[in-house]
Order: structure tokens, then sequence, then C-alpha cells
């Protein structure tokens, strides 16, 4: 095992590689150009002036964007290696006091979401599995399915609007006290424990017909023992895949919430710079989830093992 | 017994007169917040984008003000100024102003922050504002002079907009770069702490040199959906947004809440491509005049509250509007449909293989309507056109893009018809932007050599008869041969709780006097 | 006539079809996917508007007699425009899962049953596609090709089919040290029977949850990409297209979001019911038979 993950670390330095070349490029193909996006069009001699052309050039100049592709990318690469993220291209300033600041917001969230997603998954897809095409079932079928059909901002908005506006019970958005955590942290755990609840429902049900579940119980155990001994170990497989992919997708998945929640994450930034072609600022970010990615794909090959003995990796 | 029953309402009666005006004595204290999009950039000279100049304006101040109204300008860190020749312009400085780190504020920091904006390794999109100046000179501590190279008519407007004065002493001890981020100003706020993704904060100045503003702090709030700052408002988060005409009579409904209006209005127009062969055709760009119904989008989508322009320039540019020309083409641009098909007819345009669509010499006339996605109204408008165009005969199709996408394909031509929005700034020099030849944001390939000139003569001509007589013919002309059709001008609303005391409708926004507003808790 | 008849009575399909029309919920559920099918093919014909059609003057108005689901922001009926977008959100939703599920499932079977250099081969891929972020991908696309709304769900459904891979592959691991495999190998089956005969079927139950998800997911997606200009262009009608403007009117006209949310609900729900029932039916070792 020990070996497995050495290797697989050492082999995860030349795929993060290929991913900052593959984004690089593709990046520098997509039509738009960050310093026109800059100066904007239309602020009409009013908060941002006039310009030529010759301005344009100037500030292209400053981030050496009239440099030819490889050296750039070169130059980019020699930094990072240094620990240098470079300079945003809207905020003018460096990129990782800009990313700094919304990590601990991210993981927060996503912590929060998470756990209420487990929370309400796990009784709902348990009670749904052992009885099946019952009122329940129908009932956390609905609601799971719910979750995860209805735009994030609808939930959101809804939440919001009865919370805050007429109820007066929590603030509408932002992050700060607890308070702000329980909408945010809501709405991303319903539309998380919707596919959550689907997985475990229907990894049981797979489970507990198998012939040594029923070997099991004809052997006298307790149902319960059954189920927590063997059906759970072999439905766990799908639900810690489950897992793993929602966790390499934090650090971009919920730009809906953060955007109606105005939440300080990383998922709003990165979506806004793409949106000004922010180069720096993106490659910095998916630099650092191709690292979570990594981790989170390896973590979740590890467990499998551990649950399963019998998976083997050569 | 009546006589002390009067006797008492008399008193009574003053109690509460005196109570009402007890009340109306602006209160020191509190705090104000608004909520809108995250500032980028708080250095008052690189800055580029709206909710940045919302922060950095309560932190620095410009030479001179506006007066209300726009009839003129008022002190701003300059008391006086002069203008002994067409090329000179003399500034004597307010007295006793002290930057917010304790240093005081003389005529070397002007002269600094313009030498700054006219070098080209700063990068400040203003450069070109400013281009007109050959060089400044410190005459002492409180008196500045600049010496232009051509006569620069707008030269206050551009100071009194953009021309926001930095700390030299501060500059060069931490970098311009450094500014950006902890700026340092002489305004009424003093910049306090920017928390990214959340907020920007700035605390009262208290040796300010109109006077300590009444509000502690001002908080600008990153709420970046719309209906939540609506909803932030509602509960009493914050006290001010921008607001859209959707919620204006809501608003308007609501005791607690107040709707100010700003005169500044956004012109949103379907610019021609002019590379474009069919559109080169006068007739058949008035006849697409023709075909839209424009007071109809003005009701529909703007609730009224816009106004269907025809001349370039906007109403509140009230010295250089010429409303006669104005309205004596809004009858040749009036909604016409049947017009239109026979100005097309005319133009050699006719549906000669019954598909629907005019076409000449076997090819359809096809107009790709290209509109950056994100504003409402823009995509609103964009369906209204299509409809429309296709109701005379021409077939049109919408390219919704998003907005680095539609710069570069605005810029390439690759459209028939753009929907563009954009303010329409104080001074007719935007007009150079937009519809000269060589301007910088002629999305049209608009190329009319009588506009070319009337522009450049408006622009320098120093006598103020001359220069509207310029900007007049000019309005004419672009009216006879325009480069779009003006959809519609709209104004900005803002919403405000009731208990936020001390405001006047500006025209660069209720926030321009901040140091007089306070609130009523 | 009358063998054909025994032959049917008797017949694995017609015990599949009993046992199914015993779960009430699922044969609901299949009568309102029918339906909307049907509704979906002739929604041209059968709407009550012209989805085009513009009425300026009852614009944004709530559920009435005359606009059963309410008006958009143009006054355009939203049934109409819900009808007529099915087309495009169901078909462009089941091609962006639909793909994404034959590639990813393809993939995940290979890299869980071939082991080295197979498995560390494909996982790099899939690190690599789960790295890059969706929207980049979108706009290179449009960048190459024209930015129709088919083109850009093929090419989600190329890119996206990361998950699908990871949890067949997940689940295969499991799977392949089991004696069954063992056996088929023993007799001599060739690997592609093996993957597909033997061990794809018993891999198919996380596949179908995923797949359920991710047509939800998939729809929504094509909202977000019309929020942003991309995809299904005005005036045509998409779901997508009506919940991103139904985001921008959520306070002035709920219904909007809200009738096209739901929309995309009971789609989903009754696909769900109806493939729980399929497999419940189909599967011979369930137990209340």
């Amino acid at each position: 095992m020990l070996q497995y993950t050495i290797r697989k670390l050492l082999a995860a330095i030349p795929i993060v590689f290929a991913i900052t070349i593959i984004v690089f490029t593709i990046l520098h193909m997509t039509p738009g150009d960050p310093i026109r996006i800059l100066i904007g069009f239309g602020v009409g001699g009013y908060a941002g002036g006039d310009v030529d052309d010759s301005m344009i050039e100037v500030l292209r100049a400053k981030w050496g964007l009239d440099q030819p592709l490889h050296i750039q990318y070169v130059k980019w690469l020699g930094n990072i290696v240094r620990g240098d993220m470079g300079n945003s291209i809207r905020f003018r300033s460096p990129v990782w006091p800009l990313i700094k600041a919304r990590l601990l917001p991210t993981i927060l969230l996503a912590l929060v979401g998470y756990g209420i997603a487990i929370l309400l998954a796990f009784p709902l897809g348990v009670i749904s599995a052992l009885r099946q095409n019952s009122i329940v079932d129908y009932f956390s079928t609905g609601f799971s399915l719910f979750g995860l059909s209805m735009p994030v901002f609808w939930l959101g908005l809804m939440l919001i609007l009865l919370f805050s506006v007429r109820w007066g019970l929590l603030p509408t958005s932002g992050m700060n006290g607890w308070k702000t955590f329980v909408m945010p942290g809501f709405v991303l755990g319903f539309s998380l424990a919707g596919g959550l609840t689907r997985m475990i429902r229907s990894s049981l049900l797979e489970v507990l017909r198998q012939d040594y579940v029923n070997t099991a119980r004809a052997k006298g155990l307790a149902e319960r023992i059954v189920i927590v001994k063997h059906a759970f170990r072999n439905a766990a497989i799908p639900v810690v895949t489950i897992f793993g992919l929602n966790l390499a997708y934090i650090l971009s998945g919920s730009v809906l919430i953060e955007t109606v929640f105005a939440w300080p994450g990383l998922g709003r930034l990165v979506f806004q710079s793409l949106g000004n072609r922010d180069y720096p600022v993106v490659q910095a970010i998916v630099l650092l989830g191709a690292v979570v990615v990594i981790f989170a794909n390896l973590t979740t090959d590890l467990v499998y093992g551990f649950i399963d003995p019998r998976i083997r990796y050569e | 017994m009546t006589r002390n029953l009067l006797r008492c309402s008399l008193v009574v009666g003053f109690i509460l007169v005196s109570l009402a005006c007890f009340a109306q004595e602006p209160q020191y204290g509190g705090t104000l917040y608004t909520a809108g999009n995250e500032p980028s950039n708080l250095n008052p000279i690189l800055l580029t984008d709206g909710p940045s100049s919302t922060v950095a304006e309560r932190i620095y101040e410009t030479l001179v003000c506006y007066e209300p109204g726009l009839t003129g300008f008022r002190e701003g860190l300059a008391r006086s100024w002069e203008s002994p020749d067409e090329l000179t312009w003399v500034f004597h400085l307010q007295e006793s102003v002290l930057w917010h780190d304790g240093t005081p504020f003389t005529a070397a920091d002007v002269k600094y922050t313009f030498e700054k904006v006219l070098d080209p390794a700063t990068g400040a999109a203003r450069m070109t504002n400013f281009a007109q100046i050959d060089t400044i000179e410190v005459i002492d501590d409180l008196t500045v002079q600049f010496n232009l190279a051509a006569p620069t008519p707008f030269f206050l407007d551009d100071l009194a907009l953009i021309g926001h004065i930095i700390c030299e002493s501060y500059t060069e001890a931490v970098g311009m770069d450094a500014t950006i981020r902890e700026p340092m100003g002489t305004g009424p706020f003093v910049f306090d702490e920017w928390a990214p993704g959340q907020y920007v904060r700035v605390v009262a100045n208290e040796n300010y040199w109109r006077g300590r503003p009444y509000l502690d702090a001002f908080i600008v709030k990153v709420i970046p959906e719309a209906a939540v700052q609506f909803a932030a408002l509602e509960t009493g988060e914050v006290h001010m947004i921008g607001g859209s005409m959707a919620d204006v009579s809501t608003v308007e409904a609501d005791p607690n809440l107040t709707v100010f209006l700003n005169p500044i209005v956004q012109f949103v127009q379907a610019g021609f491509n002019f590379t474009y062969e069919p559109l080169q055709d006068l007739r058949v760009r008035t006849a697409l005049f023709n075909a839209i119904d424009r007071p109809a989008v003005n009701e529909a989508i703007f609730y009224g509250y816009s106004y269907v322009p025809n001349s370039p320039m906007p109403r509140m540019q009230g010295m250089y509007y010429d409303e006669a020309v104005n309205d004596k083409y809004a009858e040749l641009y009036r909604y016409d449909p049947t017009a239109a098909v026979a100005l097309l007819a005319d133009a050699g345009w006719t549906d000669t293989d019954g598909d629907g669509f005019v076409d000449k010499d076997g090819e359809n006339m096809h107009l790709v309507i290209l509109v950056p996605s994100g504003g409402v109204e823009l995509e609103q408008i964009s369906v209204i056109l299509n409809t429309q165009f296709a109701a005379i005969g021409v077939s049109s199709e919408i390219k919704t893009v998003e907005f680095g996408t539609w710069l570069d394909m605005a810029f390439a031509g690759e459209f028939g018809i753009d929907i563009v929005q954009y303010g329409v700034g104080f001074t007719p020099a935007l007009q150079e932007q937009y519809h000269h030849s060589q301007g910088p944001f002629n999305l049209q390939f608009y190329s009319n050599i009588l506009v070319d000139s009337l522009l450049e003569s408006g622009k320098t001509a120093t006598d103020l008869a001359r220069r509207q007589e310029y900007y007049y013919q000019y309005q004419e002309e672009w009216m006879k041969n325009p480069p779009l059709i003006q959809v519609v001008a709209w104004p900005a609303f803002t919403f405000w709780s009731s208990n936020v005391m001390g405001m006047s409708e500006l025209p660069l926004g209720q926030l321009e006097l901040i140091y007089q507003i306070w609130l009523d808790e | 006539m009358t063998r054909l008849r025994e032959r049917w009575r008797y017949s694995l399909l017609r015990q599949n079809y009993v046992r199914f029309r015993k779960n009430k919920a699922a044969v609901v559920a299949g009568i309102f996917l029918t339906l909307l099918y049907i509704a979906m093919l002739f929604a041209p014909r059968l709407a009550p508007y012209d989805p085009l059609e513009i009425h300026l003057l009852n614009k944004l108005e709530a559920p009435s007699a005359t606009f059963l689901l309410g008006t958009d922001d143009l006054g355009r009926d939203l049934l109409s425009r819900l009808m007529v977008g099915s087309q495009i959100s169901l078909t462009v939703g089941f091609i962006a899962a639909g793909l994404s599920l034959i590639v990813g499932v393809c993939m995940g079977l290979m890299a869980g049953y071939f082991g080295k250099p197979t498995d560390p081969l494909i996982m790099a891929l899939v690190d690599i596609l789960m790295s890059i972020p969706a929207l980049l991908l979108i706009l290179a696309i449009v960048a190459i090709v024209s930015p129709s709304i088919f083109n850009i769900m093929l090419v989600l459904g190329l890119t996206m089919w990361a998950p699908y891979a990871r949890i067949t592959r997940g689940k295969i691991l499991s799977l392949k040290e089991q004696d069954f495999v063992e056996g088929a190998r023993a007799i001599g089956a060739s690997h592609t029977r093996i993957m597909f005969r033997y061990l794809l079927p018993n891999a198919l139950a996380p596949i179908i949850v995923m797949a359920t998800v991710s047509v939800a997911g998939a729809i929504l997606l094509e909202s977000g990409l019309s929020f942003l200009g991309y995809g299904v262009q005005p005036p045509q009608a998409s779901w997508g297209a009506i919940i991103g403007m139904g985001r921008r009117f959520l306070r002035q006209a709920p219904h909007m979001a809200t009738s096209a949310g739901l929309a995309i609900f009971f789609t989903v729900l009754a696909f769900n019911l109806v493939g729980d029932g399929l497999r419940d039916a189909l599967d011979p070792r369930q137990k209340n038979r």
C-alpha cells in the first residue's frame, strides 16, 4: 500500500504539469483579451477615462502578454516553482493573497455542506432501502430528487426570502458568524444529498439481495448485525467514490451558491477570472485544483483497499 | 378653562415643533452600508470600473467639483482658479489640507499625480484625457500651474471627473502597486479594511478639511446577486443598492424605502456594421429605424422610465443638446413598418423568392444581432428587434455571447447589428470616442469626414458659442446619416432606506456629498 | 395462432411486464413519461400559443385562465415555451448524459479490469479532465466550432465522463476478484465477454443512479450556459433559457423559475421511478417474488 501511494504521488507530478500546459493553451486559445476587458466598454470618461490603442499595448506588456506563448509559460512555471503566483490582471495585485483569503471560507462551507448532506442522506438512504417501495421510500426519492432538480439559486433565494426577509431569523448573505453558514450550508448539503441518498439506497438494495446476506440471515444473526457488518461494507464502494468526486469538485463546484449567498469562495473567483481572462489567477487556481483532484482520487483508491480487502493494486 | 387649554396646546405645539426641528438636526455616528460588486482597484488613476470608483472616490478628491445641475464648478482641493490665456490654468489650493497619514497636501502632489498619469509606464487608462497637458509647474506650496499644448475647453470637466490627486510621498514610499490595495487620500473617509470577496470599509476622516463627516464609517458589502441585494435592503442589512426598474413601483409603495433617480443615462443602441454592404445604403438603415417601435420598448422593457433619443447627445448636456434638431428627426425615425417596407423596395430589396425575407440579387439580407450576455434589457431588446425586423421582411438571428468574446467579435466586425450600452458621459468629448472614425470605441466602422472635423473643432473651440455651433452641426449631420439606432436612454435608480438623510440628487450619484449624509436611527 | 399465444403467455418478456405492472408508482411514472414524450414530439402543434409570440402587455403575469402557467418577461406563454423547449432540453440532456455514460463506463471497465498499464493511464486522463473547469472548455469550444447547443453538449458529453469512469472502475475492482469471474475465465471467455456479459450487469446499479443525477445536472448546466449567453440563442425556447430569465425575475415573477424547475423535477422523478421499476422487474433475485 505504501509503495503504491509513493508511486502514485510521483506519477502525480507529470500529470499536474500536463494539466497546467493544457489549461494554459486552452486559455490563450479562447477569444477575449484581458486588457480590453479590463478597460471595459462604455464607462464613458467617468471612472475610467478614454482609451486609445497605445495604452492597450502598454498594459499588455506589463503582464508579458505580448511575448510568445511558450516563453510566457516557461516564465510562469519558473515563478511557480519559486512560489510566486504572479499578479492578477484584474486586481493588479499578487494572486496568492486573493486565493488565500478564500481558501478557508471554501473549505468551511464544504465541510458544513458535506456534514448536512451526510446527515440527510444516510438515514434516508438506509431507510428507503430497508423499506423499499413504502411511503418512506417514495418520500425520500422525491425529497432527494427535488434537491438535485431544482436550480440552486431557486432553493437559495426561497430560503432567503423566508428566513431573512419574512422572519428575520438569519442574515441574507456574506460570511460573518455561524448564522451565515446555515442557509448556504443547507443548500449545498441538500443538493449533494440527492445523489448520495440514491447511491446509498441502490447499493444497499443490491447488497441486501446477495446470497451471503441470506446466508447470514439464515444463520440467525440479528438483522442489524447482518446489515452493518456485511451490507454496509460492500455497499460502501460507490458511496466512497461519490464522496471523492464531490471533494474533487469543491473548488469550482459551488459557484452558484457562492454567488447567491455572496460567499467569498474560490468557485466565484475562478468563474469571474475566467470571464475576465485573468490568466494568472485561473492558472493558479487550476494548479491548486489539480492537486486536490489527484489527492481526492488517490485517497478514494486507498479507502477502497481498506474497505474491501479483495481489491488489490498491482 | 379655554385659555388654559389654549396655552397648553400652544406649549405642546411649540414642543412638537422644536422636536421636529430637533429631529432634523444631523446626528453624528452610524455606518452606512451599501451592496454591490467587488471593487478591483482602489487607486483612482488606475481603476477602470464603477464599483472601484464607488470606494476610491470617498478616499480621494479632485481639484474642482461639479455644481449640482452641472451648471458650473465649485471648489474642491482648489479654492480658486483662473485661466490667464487659452493654454494656461492656475489653481490656488486649499490651505491646511492633510493627507490621511498627517502630511500636508501641497502643489507637489498635484504635479506628481499628473506626471504619473501622463507617463505611459504607469498604465493609467485616463492618460488620453489629459494628453493636452504639456507641463505642470509648482509656483509655490499652494499654487500650481498647468500649461496646455492646445486649447482644452473641457479641461475642468476632466479634472472634476477623473482628476483625483494622489500623494507623492506615500506613493513613492510604498510603490504605486501597493496603493491599489492600500489607498490613502485627502477625502472624507480613510481606508480601513478590504476583506477580499466580502466587503471594503472606510472610516471617517476626523481631520477632513470640510469638517468631519457625520457618518462613522461607510461599508460596501459584496453581494453579486441582484435579488439578494434587494433582500438585504429589505432586511435592513444595507441602506442603499443600485435598483432595477422592475422594482421601482414596489419600492415606492414601501414607506421604509426611498427611490432616487440619477439623471445620468445609459444609451442603448443598435449599431450598424458599415462594412456589411446592405447597411451602407442610407435607405436600408432608415428602414430599419422605421421598423422598430421604440416607444413600445420604452414602455414594456423600461417601464416607461426611459426616453427615446434621436440625437447622440444626451438631454442632460443642456448646453450642447439641440432639441430642435432632435425633434426634427423624430418624424423621420418614427415607427412605421409600411414606410420601412417601401424604403427597402426602393433600395432594391424585395422578397422575390417568397421565403418571407427580402433579398437582392438572389441573396437574402441577413443580420446577425450581436448581444453581450448579462444585460437583461439588452437581450429583450434583441428579441424585439428580431421580431420586428422579421415583420418587415428582414431576416436576422441573435447571437448572445459572454462579454469577453463579445468584445473580440464586435471589434472584429463579426456582426450585422450590435447591441451596445454605455453611460453617456458629461462632456461632448465622449462623442469622439464612439463616432469619430478613429475613435477607440467606434464599433460601427463609421467614417464620416464631416462628423470627424466637426468633432475635432468642437473639442478645441474655447469660445462657448462657437463650440455649441460645432456640436449642433455635428448632431444634425449625425442624424442625417446615423451610424446606429438609438433605442432608448434610461436613467439609473438607487434605492435607499428612508432613515438615510441629507441626500441630494446629483449627477455623480448621491454619494458624492457623502460627508453631508447622516443616519436617523 | 394458439402456439404464438402460448409462447407469449410463458415468455420472459411477459413475466417481466407483469412484475413491472405490480409496481404502481412505476406504472404511473411510465404513463407520465409516455405523455411527456408525446407532448415533446408534437409540441409545436399541441402548444396553445406560438412560443415565440410576444405579448408585451401581458408580461410577467402569474398563471391564469388565458396563460395556464403564466407569461415570461416578454409576455410569451410559459406553457408553450416549456413544451416546445422540452424538445431541446430533453434531447441535449440525454445526449450529454448518454454520451458521457457510454464513454465513461467503457473507460472504467477497461481501467478496472485490465489494471496496469491501462488503469494508471486512464486514471491520469480522468485526473486531467476533472481539473479543467467546464466553463473554460466551453469557451474554448466556442472558439473552434459554432456555439450551437448541440456542439456544446456533444463536447461536454465527451469530456465529462470522468465520474462514470471512477464509479464503474470502483465497482469493477471489487467485482473482478469474485468467483464468477474466475469461473468465466476458466471456461475461456474473452476479455470483452467477461467485461460486458459478466462484470457490467453487476455494476449497473450505481451507474444508473449516476445517470439519473447527471440528466438533471445536464439540463441545469444548459441553464447556466444560457445565463452566459451560450447554448440556445434567443428567442428559442428551452428549459434552461426559461430558468435563466426566471432567475433574473425571481422576485417579480417566481412562477417562471418554479415551473421550469418543477418540469425538470417531475421528469427526473418519473425516470427514476420507471428505472427502479424496470430494475426490480428484471432482477431474478428480487426477494418479493
